[in-house]
């Protein structure tokens, strides 16, 4: 309905205050104008584009709600009058507003859930109204059975049981589950209504004045709608605030510059509240909700939140435990055999594959053969299992006689005991000291050359992460779970090098890995170097990469439907995001015009995309601009048509508009300035467009050519070939040897065939530019001059102790020693 | 805030007035209403009997939305109770996708009170028990019992 420029647009361009004020008045009650005239020129600081398009700022692809949205301006006077009728005698608002004002405040905060109160005193004065007795509060049906608050309007399900319309719209926007909060029924449809026993069959398709096909929710008449719609809106939470926002990130730059305060982003990414009912933070507060929550005992507003909980690896919060634990899942490592042994209680985790592939080899049986190696999790509890899977699957490697020796298990090396349950810790562990001490497995000697002990490895590995967990300092927050030392990490290499001397001769390092190339994901320099502290077993460190860089071009293939000219064009933007050319959420940009994915394929792609990078900026500033497009376009779904304004250069406008809101609040947060690095000194200029860096005005100006489709210098053919047909020949030898110093102008026109309007217009409102402000100006620092030098630098760092750490082993560079080495393994079992 | 406390205290409310057979609630801290201590008589017919339970019910803060976990304080031999130092209690309608924001707090005492009568072992967290539970009885009750003289009888 409008063009993806306008809606991006919307969100970038101050409009003219004229605009938004009239916007707004028309939203007020008229009886509360006086007043409503008043907030608005409060507001004047702040951006008029953030108000002049509420009216759709949410809801998007709802093209229901969308055009009873936009007749609402006109519905809006009439009902003013009932509302101000109704919450004349609400208690007055805590501070400020003179009371000429309160109607309108009161009108707009108690029909929110607000706090409880609001609702109560809502519904007593409604009582009052409509001449019932002041009792009809202690009724029980006019209580929700749910939220325990007094029912405003009805919602019936067709199982006929009964919620508020606030916890049915919780259940439906929020949690996102059309099941009864009863039963568990699902429905397609429930009935917001008023009234309070007619049942759910009962109402025929003329009594509804409103349907919104997407929640699934029929509404009775017109009032509930808006009462509903005004949830679901981007109201700000302060209490005496009655601005809503056109999305997150308009709504955090309004309370940051108009407050001084901020939202938790974890919070507004997850929590399931509506908007309204977020918390505002000073930046200190804000710390210490993320640190130990705004647990406040004995308070009416206690939460009993406890604050996020921290991955110890990445030192990234999470929301909580779940997250975490997904994070912990999808990032990192665990050994299944611990798993196994402990039953899934206090899970170990290890940073990485290679990490865990050190634990591997250290406390349990790994098979060393490279083809194993390279398909990871080749490992096993006990040397029998590694014997009978050698027999098995490599019965080639062995001569004759090794093989016939293999077969022979050693009773004396077996443990009933080990089959008993094991539950208690302590026990358990003096057991296993002796008994199994005792019969250890002749041939088992040769395998663990580092054990002088009389253990076996997996009461190694048992003890060993005992002491991990005793030494370990308690993180502030686990959810049971173990991370590894950092100690552990950097210790493999010394050690699995030694063993691997012993058993399988250090493989070579692999040259070129060209199918590493493919990807051109390296801006890595020919001198390889790897920070220290996460080289961990530098065998495998190249192999899974390698495996992670198949894994990636081959999901991207195949998303691309193999179309060579897509996926050159996607490796070209990978490179370019490398290179620090294309900023994270430009790259995620392109990446919807590209494929023809669902979000959850396109995350997925994103997420292994992100784990290639070695920079750990890059790597997070991919994801936290996935994350914030979801967060914005998924959570909240945006309502496209706010738009209304032409587009000319947006791309400019928008980093200007993000400066100039950083120019006004950056008197009162001055630790942001940090974050804004290059660009402080253009942030607290008053005029924006001077100081401007170099990395902000290239990349201002490739945001606007990616982003207006109709820009007369680009046909959307000829982006496409040109970069394609550069890569294909270029592709390869870019990949590990040289640095993709690609001309900037030619990633930056992504071809955008046929403009895909949804993605872009979502991108209006969702990209992750505008949502967290640290983000856009931290990949332009890259950019910029000394940014991009630096980042160059550590990109070759990691290189280059890449190459020297595969010295000691490595992948298929050194198959003949390899199956060599196999040989001796074997020979010293037979 | 969500309402979630609104109905907490209702219901505490309700719990402290007429609380369920055997079952004793109060706050852990009188400023904290998202957790509930929990004092759990050892029902007559079963080998917990004459043992008092202590147990942490800990509301999350999207209560009623999302469930309550329940953890016994109380060591105590039970298929259904993770042997562990956080004695997790797995009763079916504290699992997310099993949870009906309509289940009230006595209801979900209640049931774990009969799970300590007949515990369920085919949806055991604690396998070994369920299997002894299973397939003799006798000698789970008396571990059982005994665990109830050593833990639960202060």
């Amino acid at each position: 309905m409008f063009s993806s420029a306008e809606n991006i647009n919307m969100s970038d361009t101050p409009n003219p205050p004229v605009n938004g004020r009239r916007e707004r008045g028309s939203n007020a009650p008229p009886s509360g104008r006086g007043h409503t005239n008043q907030a608005v020129a409060n507001h004047s600081g702040e951006p008029g584009g953030g108000q002049a398009g509420r009216r759709g700022g949410r809801g998007r692809g709802q093209g229901q709600l969308n055009q009873s949205e936009r007749q609402r301006g006109g519905r809006r006077g009439g009902r003013g009058g009932r509302v101000n009728g109704l919450e004349i005698e609400a208690p007055p608002p805590p501070p400020v507003p003179p009371p000429l004002g309160l109607g309108s405040r009161g009108g707009f905060s108690a029909r929110l859930t607000g706090d409880a109160s609001n609702a109560e005193a809502d519904n007593r004065t409604k009582g009052k109204a409509n001449g019932e007795p002041d009792g009809v509060n202690e009724v029980e049906g006019e209580i929700c059975f749910i939220c325990a608050s007094p029912v405003v309007h009805n919602s019936v399900a067709p199982c006929n049981h009964r919620t508020c319309h606030i916890c049915a719209l919780r259940m439906r926007a929020l949690y996102k589950t059309k099941t009864c909060a009863h039963c568990r029924t699902h429905a397609d449809y429930v009935i917001f209504t008023d009234d309070t026993s007619k049942r759910f069959e009962d109402f025929t398709q003329s009594d509804f004045a409103k349907q919104d096909t997407n929640l699934g929710i029929k509404y009775e008449n017109v009032d509930i709608f808006e009462d509903t719609l005004l949830l679901l809106r981007y109201n700000c939470p302060d209490p005496d605030c009655d601005i809503a926002c056109l999305g997150w990130p308009d709504l955090h730059r309004h309370v940051k510059s108009l407050h001084q305060k901020v939202m938790c982003h974890l919070c507004t990414d997850y929590k399931k509240v509506f908007t309204h009912e977020h918390e505002l933070f000073t930046t200190s507060e804000l710390r210490k909700h993320e640190r130990f929550g705004d647990d406040n005992p004995g308070a009416v507003d206690q939460s009993g939140f406890k604050g996020h909980p921290e991955c110890g690896f990445c030192r990234q919060r999470f929301y909580g435990d779940d997250e975490l634990y997904s994070h912990c899942r999808d990032k990192h490592e665990r050994c299944h055999l611990c798993d196994r042994r402990n039953a899934g209680r206090q899970p170990q985790y290890y940073v990485d594959y290679n990490s865990l592939e050190t634990h591997f080899r250290r406390d349990h049986f790994l098979c060393l053969d490279r083809e194993c190696l390279e398909k990871k999790f080749v490992v096993f509890d006990s040397e029998i299992d590694l014997k009978a899977h050698h027999l098995e699957t490599h019965p080639n490697d062995l001569s004759k006689d090794a093989r016939r020796e293999a077969r022979r298990i050693d009773m004396s090396g077996f443990d009933y005991r080990s089959q008993v349950p094991i539950d208690n810790r302590s026990g358990r562990r003096d057991r296993e000291g002796r008994g199994r001490g005792r019969g250890r497995d002749p041939n088992a000697d040769p395998i663990p050359p580092s054990s002088a002990q009389p253990l076996r490895r997996d009461e190694l590995a048992y003890q060993r992460q005992m002491a991990i967990q005793g030494s370990q300092p308690v993180p502030t927050r686990t959810f049971g779970g173990q991370l590894t030392a950092e100690t552990f990490a950097v210790r493999p290499p010394v050690r699995s090098e030694a063993r691997a001397g012993d058993i399988n001769a250090p493989a070579k390092p692999e040259g070129g890995l060209p199918s590493l190339g493919s990807l051109s994901l390296g801006s890595e320099s020919p001198p390889r170097a790897q920070t220290s502290a996460s080289a961990l077993a530098p065998t495998a460190q190249e192999q899974t990469r390698r495996f992670r860089h198949a894994a990636v071009t081959e999901r991207a293939c195949n998303m691309l439907g193999n179309d060579p000219h897509k996926v050159s064009e996607f490796r070209t933007k990978i490179s370019a995001y490398r290179a620090s050319t294309v900023t994270a959420p430009d790259l995620i940009d392109c990446f919807f015009s590209l494929f023809d994915a669902t979000t959850v394929e396109l995350g997925k792609l994103i997420k292994e995309l992100a784990d290639l990078y070695e920079s750990d900026s890059k790597r997070s500033d991919l994801l936290k601009a996935w994350n914030d497009w979801k967060a914005t376009s998924e959570d909240y779904p945006a309502l496209p048509g706010s738009a209304s304004t032409p587009s000319v250069g947006q791309g400019g406008a928008r980093v200007l508009k993000l400066k100039s809101s950083t120019a006004q609040s950056s008197r009162s947060s001055a630790n942001r300035q940090g974050s804004w690095g290059l660009g402080a000194a253009a942030s607290s200029s008053p005029n924006p467009i001077l100081p401007l860096p170099a990395g902000y005005s290239t990349s201002a100006n490739r945001v606007g050519a990616g982003r207006v489709s109709a820009t007369p210098w680009i046909t959307p053919s000829s982006s496409t070939s040109q970069p394609s047909s550069r890569t294909t020949s270029e592709a390869p030898p870019t990949s590990r040897t040289t640095v993709p110093q690609r001309p900037p102008t030619e990633e930056a026109f992504p071809a955008l065939p046929a403009a895909k309007q949804p993605a872009t217009s979502i991108f209006g409102y969702g990209s992750g530019a505008m949502r967290r402000y640290g983000n856009v100006p931290t990949g332009n620092v890259w950019g910029g001059g000394t940014g991009s030098a630096s980042a160059s630098g550590t990109a070759s760092e990691n290189e280059g102790e890449e190459g020297s750490g595969n010295v000691g082993a490595g992948a298929s560079g050194g198959k003949r020693k390899g199956n060599r080495n196999k040989k001796q393994t074997l020979f010293q079992w037979g | 805030m969500a309402g979630g406390q609104k109905r907490i205290g209702k219901e505490l409310a309700e719990v402290t007035k007429d609380p369920p057979e055997g079952i004793t609630v109060s706050l852990v801290s009188e400023a904290d209403i998202y957790n509930w201590d929990i004092q759990l008589e050892g029902p007559e017919d079963s080998p917990y009997a004459g043992g008092t339970f202590k147990l942490l019910l800990a509301l999350p803060t999207d209560y009623p939305f999302k469930p309550p976990t329940l953890n016994f304080k109380t060591k105590v031999y039970h298929p259904n109770v993770s042997n562990d130092d956080k004695g997790s209690m797995c009763l079916g309608m504290l699992r997310s996708e099993e949870w009906k924001p309509s289940s009230k707090i006595s209801g979900v005492l209640r049931t774990a009170r009969n799970l300590l009568i007949e515990p369920n072992p085919d949806d055991a967290v604690e396998t070994q028990i369920a299997e002894q539970y299973k397939s003799s009885r006798k000698d789970f009750d008396k571990i059982a019992r005994d665990w109830t003289k050593k833990y639960a009888k202060a």
